[in-house]
């Protein structure tokens, strides 16, 4: 056992080492954040179409999205039956099965990867929903962060407007598993009034680029540009490290063992 | 975030190798305790069942096996553990939290981080675990915790577990029943 420890994390040093040598030529993991009805996945799309055709190659990843994980989250979302902390942990799971799987090897394959979501729409949600930030903090650990974060920031008011024109917010999507509320519109009044104020606390801590989702939509992907065009050559952060260490010592003994393979 | 822990009731923690061990063992324990009780075995939510069944190929890595299984076990605790001490009666955790800090310390996984996943569960009043000798075959990825991580990770985990209970023992952390 010893011995397999020792060549993983040999493996782990020598990919870090690969890794940091690429600097440049890695992709860049960019984040679409915000609450539902801020317009974020029209941004995604207008962005991934842009970014492909200055020829890249793009790749996208949504919340809650791995084959593996998805269908078991969707059908206890389906039956209501899951509470905040399962609600919680089986997002982690599926987060960093995508991560693992998806995001971290189109990365060092130098694609660009846009999120529509990332670890921050869990933050915001589980903490609208009374968890501790400490101990989600923890659940999605070790923590990989993305290169750039664009908020769209949007009023609670607009964001159910948005929402009501096309749609009857679904339970969870409405918090009512924790309002209790049974009138999903009003239920989703409330919840996304605490989302958004989860949001806006992150904004600050972790320094998001926001973008005013109520200017006019092509306004939004111009400035969103002309803002990855100013941040676009960056070294790997040196605070991704312990999150690609662990990935690479694991996935490849994983895969030594059939994991992934 | 731990959950509420009911005063009354017993909850005694049972962790094997093997999942066909679960329920003859768990009556067991039972009987040598008050005689009448419950059980509460892995993937009574049926993640994994449902999971295995998937086939697409994909498999999950230590980590994510981790946070499927604290998912798992808040589900048990929710429906089954603590509705049962509620009502003042013995409880059987078969496998609880040592089963989940085995796997992670086999893994490689670091302890601190398996701390703050398993946050929320209450620490058995009594922690036993079954030594016997292991079957010559790996039972199906659906037997139990143990099998499932070995299908896994496509190795017989069977003697790391083994080994990790020996240890737990060893230092008084639990009885071999």
């Amino acid at each position: 056992m010893n011995i397999i420890i020792e060549t993983a994390k040999q493996r782990a040093k020598r990919l870090c080492e690969e890794i940091q040598r690429k600097g440049k030529d890695r992709g860049l993991l960019i984040a679409f954040e915000g609450p539902d009805g801020s317009g974020k996945t029209t941004q995604r799309k207008l962005f991934k179409d842009w970014l492909a055709g200055e020829g890249y190659s793009v790749t996208t990843t949504k919340w809650n999205s791995s084959k593996l994980i998805k269908p078991i989250i969707k059908a206890r979302k389906n039956m209501r039956s899951i509470t905040r902390e399962e609600f919680c942990l089986l997002h982690a799971a599926d987060f960093r099965h995508r991560l693992e799987q998806e995001i971290l090897p189109a990365l060092v394959e130098g694609k660009m990867v846009v999120a529509d979501r990332f670890l921050f729409t869990a933050l915001a949600r589980d903490a609208a929903r009374g968890l501790e930030l400490d101990w989600l903090l923890h659940i999605y650990s070790p923590l990989y962060w993305p290169d750039i974060v664009f908020y769209f920031s949007v009023s609670p008011e607009t964001s159910g407007k948005r929402i009501a024109a096309t749609r009857t917010p679904k339970y969870y999507e409405a918090g009512q598993d924790v309002t209790n509320i049974d009138d999903p519109f009003e239920s989703y009044r409330q919840f996304i009034s605490r989302v958004i104020q989860e949001y806006e606390a992150l904004s600050i801590i972790f320094k998001f680029i926001t973008i005013d989702a109520e200017a006019p939509i092509y306004d939004q992907h111009l400035l969103i540009r002309k803002l990855f065009q100013e941040s676009r050559e960056r070294p790997w952060p040196q605070w991704n490290e312990e999150a690609i260490t662990d990935w690479a010592t694991m996935i490849p003994r994983a895969r030594e063992a059939g994991v992934g393979s | 975030m731990a959950l509420r822990v009911p005063t009354s009731g017993q909850l005694l923690s049972l962790d094997i190798v093997e999942g066909r061990d679960a329920v003859p063992a768990a009556k067991e324990l039972i009987k040598s305790k008050s005689g009448h009780g419950g059980i509460s075995s892995w993937d009574a939510s049926s993640i994994f069942f449902e999971m295995n069944s998937l086939e697409i190929g994909e498999k999950p890595s230590p980590r994510t096996i981790v946070l499927l299984y604290a998912a798992d076990l808040f589900f048990r605790l929710r429906w089954e553990i603590i509705p049962a001490l509620d009502e003042g009666k013995c409880v059987v955790a078969v496998p609880y939290l040592q089963t989940g800090f085995a796997f992670g310390a086999i893994a490689g996984l670091p302890n601190k981080w398996l701390r703050e996943v398993f946050r929320f569960a209450p620490a058995a009043h009594e922690s036993f675990r079954v030594n016997a000798a292991p079957s010559c075959k790996l039972g199906v990825a659906t037997a139990g915790f143990v099998e499932f991580c070995s299908n896994v990770l496509n190795q017989d985990l069977r003697p790391k577990f083994a080994a990790y209970f020996d240890d737990l023992e060893r230092r008084g952390a639990c009885r071999s029943l």
